[in-house]
């Protein structure tokens, strides 16, 4: 039995605009690395994206996916795993 | 219903008198005031004088401690316990130091070393001294003196921490009492234990190579330690929190460990605390360590900010890794 759940784009999105600085226009495509966001940002985003979906992100994975809509996949992934 | 418990008397703090600013370090490192206000919240840290040493810090811190403390009489405290990572020696501990300095006798003394936990840890050891009846009075002193191990080519760190000293007393009460510690939570995870520490004197180091330079330092990876960091005190503080019977909706002040701003708002999302809540010192000190706690509870109560039984959750993260949570109601106390 798994507890896959398939995370939207826009509930990353959503997370990343209410908790941190981003600029306006940003969508769930917008690459994390054209957001001027400092390193500490996409750690802060794994803190949260953990807690929210009960599964292990860290900031070094949400790096590598590179757009809100990537990060959702990969959490998706990891629900349907654990 | 009540029940034995240690109860807060007096409290005091103590940071040397040289004041460094971000500005300052912004000349001799690759960094700027910006950059380590955006990612820390640190503004300035003090750092001790040369020749000044963590048992000057904690006599200082302890001495206005006992001022303060209620009861008054320096005779009547039986026990010390000094939370520290950067004792005066390897050995022996600075607690008997301290103890002797404060004209304390020949009291029962001991350091604890649980990094930037040390306090609560501290706390947490004075406190079921106290309630099995093994001491009277204790007297818990967090202190540090980081500067001399801090790598100048290191700007994680450097940056980052700062010297000081606070310290509590305490007695056997009752749990009903304003000041009582209701109860604590502590953790460790030792498979993590290479992510922050000083190599310096330890014998794993003296027993598989030469000395290096830098195993004088501190090291530290910040970026690894953020997330544990958050989610250690976030459990932990549910745990303090259960075992206390409080909702966290009943917490007056979140206290948690200075060691950087982030990291205590993302603590402040992960409980669903508003951040009117958050007791905030690390501006002024940077990451005092073992220190932090009781360097911030004196700032907040200097301010007025604490009322005669609030609630507070004291909470802390370090090296080890270690981490703990105590739940306190706040007593009448007078700072020297």
């Amino acid at each position: 039995m798994t507890s896959h759940i398939s995370v939207q784009p826009e509930a990353v999105l959503d997370v990343l605009t209410t908790h941190f600085d981003v600029p306006a226009g940003t969508a769930a495509d917008t690459d994390f690395q054209s957001l001027d966001l400092d390193s500490l940002v996409l750690i802060e985003l794994a803190v949260i994206l953990t807690r929210k979906y009960g599964v292990e992100v860290d900031g070094k994975e949400l790096a590598a996916a590179g757009t809100a809509a990537k990060a959702a996949a990969l959490v998706s992934e990891k629900t349907a795993h654990s | 219903m009540s029940r034995p418990a240690a109860v807060l008397t007096g409290l005091g703090a103590y940071v040397p008198p040289r004041t460094v600013p971000n500005e300052e370090l912004s000349r001799r490192m690759d960094t700027s005031d910006e950059w380590i206000v955006q990612r820390t919240g640190i503004s300035q840290r003090h750092w001790a004088d040369p020749g000044v040493a963590t048992s000057d810090l904690a006599v200082e811190a302890g001495h206005r401690a006992l001022k303060s403390a209620v009861s008054g009489g320096f005779g009547d405290i039986d026990m010390v316990v000094v939370a520290t990572t950067t004792p005066d020696q390897q050995c022996p501990a600075t607690a008997p130091d301290v103890a002797a300095r404060l004209d304390l006798g020949t009291v029962a003394a001991l350091d604890v070393a649980a990094g930037c936990t040390g306090f609560v840890y501290a706390l947490a050891t004075a406190s079921a001294a106290l309630v099995a009846g093994y001491a009277e009075r204790a007297l818990v002193v967090g202190a540090e003196t980081f500067h001399p191990f801090l790598n100048p080519a290191d700007r994680g760190t450097a940056v980052i921490f700062g010297d000081g000293a606070g310290a509590v007393t305490l007695r056997r009460g009752t749990s009903d009492e304003a000041g009582a510690v209701q109860t604590v939570d502590l953790g460790s995870d030792g498979t993590l234990k290479d992510l922050v520490g000083i190599p310096g004197n330890g014998s794993r180091p003296r027993s598989t190579r030469p000395m290096q330079p830098d195993d004088q330092y501190l090291y530290m990876h910040g970026k690894e330690i953020f997330a544990h960091a958050v989610n250690r005190m976030a459990q932990s503080s549910s745990a303090v929190l259960a075992k206390a019977g409080w909702d966290v909706d009943e917490v007056d002040h979140v206290v948690g460990h200075q060691a950087n701003l982030r990291i205590l708002h993302a603590l402040a999302r992960e409980l669903g605390v508003d951040r009117e809540r958050l007791v905030c010192h690390i501006d002024q000190v940077g990451n005092t360590s073992a220190a932090s706690i009781p360097l911030a509870l004196a700032d907040a109560a200097a301010k007025g900010h604490f009322q005669l039984h609030d609630r507070l959750l004291l909470t802390a993260f370090g090296a080890g890794l270690a981490w703990g949570s105590a739940a306190i109601t706040w007593p009448e106390i007078t700072l020297a």
